[in-house]
């Protein structure tokens, strides 16, 4: 498939703050075709999570100056009003978050949280709502017993609990999935749980992913185009074997030398970070 | 499965499921304070229910053959001045007492719901014009503005049940704002908004019932404060009029008697003291859960 889901253009962040502005995001292009996986690498501060948030339309646009062009299928996100973008938010865009178990609601059951966001969706009864929201939860691996023992998400795993968020986040059958540092708080064991699970949504709906993360391992593992960003800057963009096998910039180089190390334990020392 | 980290309200949540009178029985099983106070509570509010259906004396009936007559045969609790039935007039006179912690707390808690509610949610100059007149009242001591309301109202309960809640409001506002500004920065409400809920759902579903835990907390402590109040404005003849029962006013009337006659005294002061007593544990018991509590250590007080 490869259908355009989403297009960027020169898009620049930059936060207003009372006696300065600082530039998050300088000039970043970048495409996300239907079925494919789009990761969103760099370090701390590299601009990445305020890309995710300009592409999803969350700015403050009080606190934040957005401009260039975030094409969602023909509609641009930066030049819609609060209430076209409540109308895009889960039903064209969905989004996962690292701390899944943080953005559960404590007070409410899990199943209740997915039948909700389905029904925000679908005109779907309570219970048809409820039964679908159970599907859809046995399916990305939470079974039906186990939320009746535990049903509250303080009382679920981190990695179920991002599989309750990632039915959450699927549940108005988004084309665009964000996805920022989705496994930041999980083992390597559910990490590669949890890609495989996103990998099968993604195969499965046609929706583009964007998967922002620091660990260029993930996010080799699962992407289709890579997007190397430091310092608010694109430094390398293009198809992820391509980058890995000739990266173009001395920072991508460095990255995956790094990487390397870490990974098969070459040069002097680990880069653990 | 992970054991809870975090319990983060009083059982586990105030959405209604099927099993919602079990959570409840099974946290009130766990919460051995909150039982006693609980059934305690429930025993005081059965006795002024059924108060009618006791075999008493009329509480207004005058006896001056039989006046001040210490607690034995006849009179359990002895009688008074004009030697009406201590016992009597002390079970009646639970209704006013239960009927203005129920009502007027109501009252202050629905106005301060509001109030907080639209000051968290609508803006910097609402919330700054409502705290402000919030300040203002809590600047004023709550005792002395009820009884200038009831000094322009005139005495009576109605105006009690007004005079409470009009002082009793600012506290539930403050609380309940500070918990709705405290839970809009939660993750699962910016998650709830990102994710196509709109403003009106989110406010309802998310955080209201995170929010209102406190407020609904600090509710026994003011219902025993406003049945403190209800007896101090009877006391000074502002609140329940002769000659109805009721606590405040029988300790008015012990005044000056109590070397003679100590029981006018000590059956309404017992019966408002153990009333307050047990609100204020409802309250502490409540509350006492709302603290957060890590897996495996202690709960912090």
């Amino acid at each position: 498939m490869n259908d355009t889901v989403l297009r960027v253009n020169d898009l620049h962040v930059a936060y207003v703050k009372e006696d300065s502005v600082v530039e998050a995001v300088k000039g970043v292009d970048f495409s996300v075709s239907a079925g494919s996986v789009l990761a969103i690498i760099g370090g701390s501060g590299a601009g990445k999570s305020s890309v995710a948030l300009a592409v999803a339309g969350l700015h403050d646009q009080r606190k934040a100056r957005v401009t260039g062009k975030v094409i969602l299928e023909h509609d641009d996100i930066i030049q819609m009003s609060e209430d076209q973008l409540d109308d895009i938010r889960g039903a064209r865009v969905g989004m996962i978050f690292q701390d899944s178990r943080g953005a559960l609601d404590p007070t409410m059951k899990v199943v209740n949280q997915v039948a909700e966001a389905i029904r925000r969706h679908h005109h779907l009864s309570r219970e048809e709502a409820r039964t679908e929201a159970l599907k859809r939860l046995h399916s990305a691996g939470v079974a039906k017993d186990l939320l009746r023992h535990a049903p509250y998400a303080h009382q679920l795993s981190s990695g179920l609990c991002q599989r309750v968020m990632i039915s959450i986040a699927l549940a108005g059958d988004p084309i665009l999935l964000v996805a920022d540092e989705p496994t930041g708080s999980l083992d390597l064991t559910r990490q590669a749980q949890i890609m495989r699970l996103l990998r099968e949504r993604v195969a499965a709906s046609g929706l583009g992913m964007i998967l922002i993360t620091h660990d260029l391992g993930l996010a080799t593992s699962i992407a289709d185009d890579l997007l190397v960003m430091r310092g608010g800057s694109q430094v390398e963009y293009g198809p992820c074997e391509e980058v890995i096998k000739s990266p173009g910039h001395e920072y991508t180089n460095e990255l995956f030398g790094l990487w390397r190390q870490t990974c098969f334990g070459k040069g002097k020392g680990h880069a653990h970070t | 499965m992970a054991r809870p980290g975090i319990i983060p309200t009083i059982w586990g949540g105030l959405s209604v499921s099927p099993d919602a009178g079990g959570r409840v029985w099974r946290g009130l099983r766990s919460n051995r304070l909150l039982l006693v106070a609980v059934i305690l509570a429930m025993v005081i509010a059965g006795l002024a229910l059924i108060v009618p259906l006791l075999p008493l004396q009329d509480p207004l009936a005058t006896d001056y053959d039989h006046t001040l007559q210490a607690p034995g045969k006849g009179h359990v609790l002895g009688t008074d001045l004009h030697g009406r039935d201590v016992l009597s007039r002390v079970l009646w006179a639970s209704r006013p007492s239960l009927l203005v912690g129920v009502i007027a707390t109501s009252l202050a808690l629905l106005a301060g719901i509001a109030a907080g509610g639209l000051a968290s949610m609508g803006g910097r100059f609402t919330d700054a014009f409502l705290m402000r007149v919030a300040d203002a009242f809590l600047s004023f001591p709550a005792i002395l503005g009820a009884i200038a309301i009831m000094a322009v109202l005139g005495p009576g309960l109605r105006n009690v049940f007004f005079a409470i809640a009009v002082f009793g409001w600012p506290v539930f506002a403050r609380l309940f704002r500070s918990s709705v500004l405290a839970t809009r920065e939660m993750d699962y409400v910016k998650a709830a908004r990102v994710l196509g809920a709109s403003g009106t759902t989110v406010f309802i579903r998310h955080i209201l019932p995170n929010s209102i835990t406190p407020v609904l907390a600090y509710t026994a402590l003011a219902a025993a404060a406003a049945i403190l109040a209800e007896a101090g404005l009877s006391f000074i003849n502002l609140g329940v009029q002769r000659p109805e029962p009721s606590w405040g006013l029988m300790l008015a009337e012990s005044r000056g008697l109590f070397e003679q006659a100590p029981w006018m005294a000590v059956a309404p002061g017992v019966a408002v003291t153990v009333t307050t007593i047990i609100f204020i544990m409802i309250g502490s018991a409540v509350s006492r859960p709302m603290a957060p509590v890590v897996a495996g250590e202690g709960r912090s007080s």
